[in-house]
């Protein structure tokens, strides 16, 4: 069976705390060294697949957005055009694209850690009228995955002493997968 | 024979093979190959144009195809390959 298979991700406390700092240190503007700044948080989910569950084995932080390459940046554009709800965040500020390099190094890193690259998280930060929580994927969400075969984390951090973090097929809404944390 | 890892992602490509092997001489070869083994994959590789897509790269061990000879750089039996699937969200 593969990733459109599972139904649940089990996290190493450690790891899912990982991810709640990093969505934390991006919405207050603290940024590594080199870091692309934006208070956008997103990055690699590596996992062992192991029937329809998942082990998570650790994440990597992406540092870079390629959004803004030359190359990619009219294509992004299109896409929020025609997908992504308005905002406050400019169109031209929204959406990632992450550097094939920083892929390459997360691959390797899952795989030294047993496990191979499942998924991918970012946080969404901003309430909507209509979708106070923020906590599943939007339209653009689900047309950047579309038919990636990669599940989708998204971490709602619209109350950062609350964030939710939920797990979705290609961007699916209506393929969750349950998210347990193990002490 | 030269071996692709096929990353988790597009498995559902591949039958749930983690890896394919090919007897070509380049990687363009190597990835006309896999899809003729496996046509899903093809547009999650390539271009209507038959162009690589921009942010799907491919490694021979550590290094990018692209620091090399691009798709026509040359492998052989011993070398191992990666595909970098393309990531990005809104």
């Amino acid at each position: 069976m593969g990733l459109a298979s599972i139904k649940e991700f089990i996290f190493p406390q450690e790891v899912y705390i990982a991810i709640l700092e990093h969505g934390k240190r991006k919405i207050n503007q603290e940024y590594l060294p080199g870091e692309y700044q934006e208070p956008k948080a997103y990055g690699l989910i590596g996992g062992s697949i192991n029937g329809e569950q998942v082990e998570v084995v650790g994440t990597y932080v992406l540092t870079k957005n390629q959004r803004g390459s030359q190359d990619q940046k009219a294509q992004m554009d299109k896409n929020m055009k025609e997908y992504a709800v308005p905002s406050e965040t400019p169109m031209e500020k929204r959406g990632w694209i992450a550097d094939p390099e920083e892929v390459w190094e997360a691959i390797s890193q899952f795989s030294e850690q047993s496990g191979s690259l499942v998924g991918n998280y970012h946080t969404h930060r901003i309430a909507w009228e209509h979708d106070p929580e923020r906590d599943t994927c939007t339209k653009i969400d689900r047309e950047l995955a579309k038919n990636s075969g990669q599940w989708v984390f998204i971490l709602s951090v619209v109350n950062p002493g609350r964030p939710i973090l939920r797990a979705f097929y290609e961007g699916q809404n209506k393929k969750e997968a349950l998210i347990t944390i193990k002490k | 024979m030269a071996t692709i890892s096929i990353p988790s992602p597009f498995r559902k490509f591949t039958a749930q093979e983690p890896e394919f092997q090919s007897k070509a001489t380049t990687v363009n070869g190597l990835l006309q190959d896999l899809v003729a083994t496996y046509p899903d994959i093809k547009k999650n590789l390539f271009t209507p144009e038959g162009q690589l897509l921009q942010f799907i790269k491919v490694y021979k061990g550590e290094e990018d195809i692209q620091e090399m000879n691009g798709v026509q750089t040359t492998i052989g039996e011993q070398d191992q390959l990666t595909i970098i699937p393309a990531i990005a969200g809104g």
